[in-house]
């Protein structure tokens, strides 16, 4: 009973821990992006990666996302003899919720997995401390330009994805189910409002924010060697998913309440 | 000049260092001995302000830098410049860039004043054709060259070096032996942590002997050879411990 009661302890002390170290590269992270000097080489190669590198996966996902939703859209929509309105139904469900929650998942794989290997197999091979060593702060140099890319690159990202998937939706309707392009985009567009457009830029900023601190934190917290660089790796894809999704709920939620 | 005074460090439950201290005067180079895990690697990091003491202190040039807080030690860690036991150049920068690296962060020279500084320390360890290849095309004795050369260029006036003939063979052990000693001659203070006796005996004004965290011996090269502490004569000669004697009866055997 002792021994579970201390091995509890252990474990809350220890998640507690882990919050506390989150939080406070979070903090250190986010401070950095205004401090000098500005790591401007560092940022544009940053968002060559995660924005450019990103391109193809995302064109794909939001292409065949549309493209299914259109399929499954109609099958519900034809009882009602409502199919010509389908561009509707996946406009919203992309624009609000699809396109930033999957583009993000997908960037998570790709680009969170990427910083949290790089900055582990940094710190296992004593680069980071080399970095301190030197007199500089790796948060700043590191965590911070990707911070940036992520937030600039991941909303942008997520317009691509929902603009694909709104295509993808078009090659469907269009060439399967026989909807008039002019009727596709025109109740397309006109379903959307103000708040959903707000709502699906906001999402990919948050999403770009967990994505980085994540990979980041499981990056610098590596511990064990080739090892841990793997350990670290699918700590960030696991930890950036539920995070994700999570958050997804929270925000769509909170949204909800305001409007 | 560099000063450890009692200084102890625990890492989880385990004791890494107990009582610890020395000091290091400017122009001097100390060779820090002892086997594997015995912490002298940690010595290190706490002079970097890499680790904290639980308790004691440490100085570099007097002023206390355990209880400074992360954000003032870059401007102490500048007075110094660490040779990692891999290296640890940043993968992703040429050598031209790795070794010019603390002068490219400070901003305060041209790119032109930044590459000449490059090229003569580069020049020094023998690696100036190599100015533009990456890490990854290094050999190990090449990437520990292309590390003193780092630490040469941020013009830094201590040197920690980190097992630098680790894992090299006796002509990169020799080299690394014969760059050591020229940095000696121009007045840089160096702490080298190491197992290799034939380095620590050629470099070392003075020897610290770590065993199992706590200091067996300080003093010149000359006077550890005469001490006949068992954990000494153990490291100077290992034919003296007690599994010696199993080695030679299964040398014997075979």
């Amino acid at each position: 009973m002792t021994t579970a009661v201390f091995n509890l302890k252990h474990t809350v002390i220890g998640y507690l821990l882990v919050v506390q170290e989150f939080t406070l590269l979070s903090w250190r992270t986010v401070a950095n992006i205004f401090r000098r000097p500005f790591q401007v080489r560092e940022i544009i190669l940053q968002m060559d990666r995660i924005g450019v590198g990103s391109l193809f996966i995302v064109v794909l996902t939001g292409m065949f996302t549309g493209m299914v939703l259109a399929l499954q859209g109609a099958v519900q929509l034809e009882p009602y003899g409502a199919t010509i309105y389908v561009s509707r139904l996946i406009s919203t469900s992309v624009v609000r919720e699809l396109g930033p929650v999957l583009a993000a998942l997908m960037i998570a794989g790709r680009v969170g997995t990427g910083i949290a290997s790089e900055l582990a197999s940094m710190t296992v091979t004593e680069q980071i401390d080399a970095l301190r060593a030197e007199g500089t702060d790796p948060i700043h140099n590191l965590a911070t330009s990707r911070l940036i890319a992520c937030l600039l690159m991941i909303p942008l990202l997520t317009i691509i994805t929902d603009g694909f998937a709104m295509f993808g939706g078009w090659l469907v309707a269009r060439f399967y189910l026989a909807i008039d392009s002019y009727f596709y985009w025109t109740w397309g567009f006109e379903a959307l409002r103000g708040r959903d457009l707000l709502l699906g830029l906001m999402k990919p900023a948050v999403f770009g924010f967990l994505i980085a601190i994540v990979g980041c934190y499981a990056g610098f917290s590596t511990k064990g060697g080739t090892v841990g660089v793997g350990v670290s790796t699918t700590q960030s894809m696991v930890s950036s998913s539920i995070l994700i999704l999570a958050t997804d709920f929270l925000l769509t939620k909170l949204f909800m309440a305001i409007s | 000049m560099i000063t450890l005074n009692r200084v102890d460090l625990a890492l989880g439950d385990r004791r890494i260092l107990a009582d610890v201290s020395f000091d290091v005067p400017a122009g001097e180079t100390k060779v820090i001995l002892g086997g594997s895990g015995s912490g002298k690697t940690t010595i290190l990091r706490l002079i970097l302000g890499l680790f904290r003491p639980d308790h004691g202190s440490v100085a570099i040039d007097g002023e206390e830098i355990s209880a400074l807080p992360e954000r003032q030690l870059p401007r102490i860690r500048q007075k110094m410049a660490m040779v990692f036991q891999g290296a640890a150049l940043f993968d992703s920068l040429s050598v031209r860039d790795n070794v010019g690296y603390r002068l490219d962060e400070q901003g305060r020279l041209s790119d032109d004043a930044i590459e000449a500084i490059v090229r003569q320390s580069l020049q020094f360890v023998g690696l100036e054709a190599s100015i533009d290849n990456m890490p990854g095309d290094l050999s190990g004795g090449m990437r520990k060259r292309v590390g003193i050369a780092r630490a040469l260029a941020s013009g830094a006036k201590i040197i920690l070096y980190d097992e630098p003939t680790a894992g090299l063979d006796p002509i990169n052990a020799y080299a690394i032996c014969h760059l050591l000693m020229q940095l000696k001659t121009k007045g840089v203070t160096q702490v080298v942590v190491t197992h290799d006796l034939d380095l620590a005996f050629h470099v070392a004004d003075r020897i610290i002997m770590i065993d199992e965290g706590r200091v067996i011996f300080q003093g010149a090269p000359g006077e550890l050879s005469t001490r006949a502490d068992p954990a000494i004569r153990g490291f100077l000669d290992p034919a003296t411990l007690p599994t010696a004697h199993w080695n030679q009866e299964r040398g014997a055997a075979t």
